[in-house]
């Protein structure tokens, strides 16, 4: 891969910083990488190469690029991080994950940090980014170098959709409008970045469980004239949640350079701690945006539908949320939209804590059926996972059977019209 | 837990930050903790609360005190760290590990960093910290804001409080090499000395989060320092539940004071690959945590991590010369034979990579006995985790012969050596 013409240019209101991306293994057309900044940090946007690495690594190396030649200096610190990360997704996810050589035209050299110590930090307009900043406010006085000064907010990941979609541009447009709200209700000034990053790989899974740390600390190192520090939002919890993921506390603090440290914020509090800290703002939580259906009928910012929306609800609801409803369509809450939703293993960390306190609540109707939901996650979980004698029966036919028994049920299931005999 | 008296005191050794540390809820006897510097680096002490707790919570939660009481006001990201750390250990080792209420007599409250920063690493003179500083002074100008500025080297870290003529003389040879060091990369050494080990002298429970110990020796020094990075003695993809995991570094840190992993990216091989073009750091490695050893020996060239380093040594091409740190310079496939007494589980970590390169080059014999000494580490492993005959052996003995069986083998053991000393 080559990454080349790296390029910024200021017009409108607005700064751009682009990169060229030939493809040298992998059989894809040249892109052009994007990235759009308006509000207060569009001046300090520079087209880093350090930055542009972070957005092409992790797809490079997917694609079996052997290399990525790129024009500029590259951060030591980052060319270490990057193959510590690289070798972390091996160990997760198996091989190859091989990084490709990184190839600076003008050699490894540490980028200078701003000269004063400066907080930013992304806010989406979700709980997660919500709660960082409240947390921080309440840790820093104004003034102090780990203050969150100023917010970042991105458009464009993950891929919603081709550009000027009506998925893409409703998504795009219900979480700039979260975040305009939340930065002026929390006094932070706001810069909106656009970029087209996700077009570089649309896949869903490998943004989720591989690429994101990276791509927002592609976002973050662009700004490191302005910055030292920027938090990205956890989706994690110790004790309850560290898995695989995309942006995952061992993985984030990597994608750093001599100049931005690039921090994972929140692990150490739960979801329900969480929603407890925003409840603390009302005024703000009728901007929450944590829905990811993109598009969806009916106005307002979330489904109240989805599994995420769901989830959001009850938090809120139990951490007494005065408000909180706003944020979603009256009477979206109910034990039949959570018995309707697909049961994501994946998710099951949010769900588990819920239905005693739900319980204790007296909100007796919602805990069955998160109860009764939480069952079918673990059991899915369990089919993955090939726990249990199905788990054994399945081991068994792959390895001594050649799939046999599996192909004779799918022959079946297809015989009774999809209808398990 | 209580913690008072947070204050800054002259002894005969230099400079001081001490406190009192008393238990509240478990039998255990009070200790006057103290950091110590020579005197011309006191002004660097700081008496805020965080060094002591960061130091101290985690024996607390281990000993089930309900709360760790301190002297003045505390960062509220140190609060959240303890928190993570606890939330961390209890998920990997059980409830054994109890939740601590932090209360701060001065309440929380963000500590502002010294200013102009100024980062330091921990050198103990070993492979990982020097590859740490070695690729440090590569990779950032000495005028860069993360080239490292300070060494500190650590008194009353790794031992048993008692074990003080072993204890001394490594700390001789370590200090005595990072002066050195220190010297030559343009770093100012800062030797401290904590009895912090006096709060939980158990091996056992000190391996599952040293760094936070580390990490509490950096914040003792926020008047100076604004970012300590700790050398990674493990590959960041090798990880377990152990007291130097990379997930700890970032949750050991507070407003004024960062705790960095360094190194993590590559493997002990690796590093030592990497410093074999550094024949200066080479010459003063210390890596062995034998001793008391004579004169000006460095290491003794016969313990495992001696021989290990050897082998890697020369898997690197470091001439014989280059090896001069060690009281034996080469090693072949019996002195891998003769480790015994050391060989740990860890040993099989460390070992298959080296066992894999002298495979690779054509080393047979060293690669066999290399493979014979994952065997012993194995079994080591399979010792320590209770598996087989032997394990249930030992688990029947300690439930229902209230240890006899260890007692009388340990017993038989010992004849050998009592009838010796009879006759002599």
């Amino acid at each position: 891969m080559k990454v080349e013409r790296l390029d910024l240019r200021s017009e409108g209101g607005e700064s751009r910083a682009t990169a060229r991306i030939q493809w040298e293994d992998a059989a894809r057309e040249p892109f052009e990488l994007a990235f759009e900044a308006r509000g207060d940090a569009m001046e300090a946007m520079r087209a880093e190469p350090n930055a542009m690495l972070l957005a092409v690594a992790l797809p490079a190396m997917r694609a079996g690029e052997r290399r990525i030649a790129i024009e500029g200096a590259v951060c030591p610190l980052l060319r270490d991080g990057l193959a510590a990360a690289a070798t972390i997704l091996r160990d997760w996810y198996g091989p190859p994950r091989l990084l490709p050589a990184i190839e600076p035209s003008a050699g490894f050299s540490a980028p200078s940090p701003a000269p004063e110590r400066r907080s930013a930090g992304f806010l989406s307009g979700g709980m997660d980014s919500l709660d960082v900043f409240l947390h921080n406010r309440s840790q820093f006085p104004a003034g102090h170098p780990s203050r969150l000064a100023e917010a970042l907010h991105v458009s464009g990941l993950p891929y919603t959709g081709p550009a000027a979609s009506t998925s893409r541009e409703s998504f795009v447009a219900r979480g700039r409008s979260a975040a305009t709200a939340m930065a002026r209700g929390l006094g932070v000034a706001l810069t909106f970045v656009r970029t087209n990053l996700a077009d570089i790989d649309r896949d869903f899974l490998f943004f989720r469980q591989e690429y994101f740390g990276s791509a927002y600390a592609a976002i973050a190192q662009l700004f490191c004239r302005r910055f030292t520090s920027a938090s990205f939002a956890s989706a994690h919890q110790f004790g309850i949640r560290l898995d695989p993921l995309g942006s995952h506390p061992l993985l984030d603090p990597l994608y750093s350079t001599g100049a931005l440290t690039f921090r994972h914020e929140g692990a150490d509090r739960t979801r329900l701690q969480k929603a407890e800290t925003a409840a603390t703002r009302p005024d703000l939580l009728a901007d929450l945006h944590v829905c990811l259906r993109t598009p969806f009928e009916g106005a307002g910012r979330n489904c109240g539908r989805c599994e995420k929306c769901l989830h959001s609800q009850i938090e809120l609801l139990l951490a007494g949320a005065r408000r909180a409803e706003a944020a979603f369509p009256s009477g979206a809450l109910d034990a039949a939209a959570i018995l309707a939703i697909p049961a994501d293993p994946h998710t099951i960390f949010y769900w588990r804590p819920l239905a005693a306190r739900l319980l204790s609540a007296g909100r007796q109707d919602l805990a069955e059926a998160v109860a009764r939901k939480v069952t079918e996650m673990d059991r899915v979980r369990a089919w993955t996972r090939d726990l249990g004698w199905r788990g054994k029966l399945r081991r068994i036919d792959r390895r001594y059977l050649g799939s046999a028994l599996l192909g004779l049920r799918r022959a079946m299931t297809r015989r009774t019209g999809g209808r398990p005999s | 837990m209580r913690i008072s008296a947070i204050r800054r005191e002259s002894s005969a050794g230099g400079e001081r930050v001490a406190a009192d540390v008393v238990w509240e809820d478990c039998d255990r006897p009070a200790r006057r903790i103290f950091f110590e510097v020579p005197p011309e680096l006191g002004d660097g002490l700081s008496t805020d609360p965080e060094s002591f707790a960061v130091g101290c919570a985690v024996p607390a939660m281990s000993h089930g005190e309900r709360r760790l009481a301190i002297e003045g006001s505390l960062c509220p990201r140190v609060r959240d760290g303890l928190s993570g750390a606890g939330t961390l250990l209890r998920s990997w080792h059980g409830e054994t590990f109890t939740a601590i209420s932090i209360e701060p007599s001065g309440g929380f409250r963000a500590k502002t960093p010294a200013s102009p920063v100024r980062p330091a690493l921990f050198l103990s003179g070993g492979v990982d910290s020097l590859y740490t500083l070695a690729s440090n002074r590569t990779d950032f100008p000495l005028d860069h804001p993360a080239s490292f500025r300070d060494a500190i080297v650590l008194r009353g870290f790794s031992f048993h409080p008692s074990d003080t003529s072993h204890a001394n003389d490594v700390w001789r040879r370590s200090s005595t090499a990072v002066r050195t060091l220190a010297s030559a990369a343009a770093l100012s050494p800062i030797t401290m000395t904590t009895n912090l080990r006096e709060i939980e002298p158990d091996f056992g429970l000190f391996a599952r989060y040293f760094v936070l110990l580390l990490a509490s020796a950096a914040h003792a020094l926020a008047r100076r320092v604004t970012t300590a990075s700790i050398a990674a003695d493990l590959k960041i993809a090798a990880l377990f539940p152990w007291g130097s995991h990379p997930l700890f570094h970032a949750l050991a840190g507070s407003s004024a004071v960062d705790v960095v992993e360094s190194g993590g990216e590559r493997t002990r091989l690796e590093k030592v690959r990497a410093l074999a073009d550094h024949a200066d750091l080479l010459a003063t490695v210390v890596v062995c945590q034998e001793g008391p050893l004579p004169g000006d020996v460095l290491n003794c060239g016969r313990c495992e991590k001696c021989v290990r380093t050897l082998v890697s040594l020369m898997i690197a091409g470091v001439p014989e010369a280059g090896r001069k740190a060690f009281a034996i310079r080469s090693v072949d496939a019996e002195a891998i034979d003769r480790l015994r007494r050391s060989v740990t589980p860890a040993a099989t970590y460390f070992w298959a990579e080296i066992v894999a390169a002298l495979e690779a080059s054509g080393s047979g014999e060293l690669a066999a006995a290399g493979r014979r000494l994952i065997e012993r580490s194995l079994r080591a492993g399979d010792w320590h985790a209770e598996k087989g005959w032997r394990g249930r052996a030992r688990r029947f003995d300690r439930r229902h012969l209230n240890g006899a069986l260890l007692r009388a083998s340990r017993g038989i053991r010992a004849l050998p050596r009592r009838v010796r000393s009879a006759f002599r």
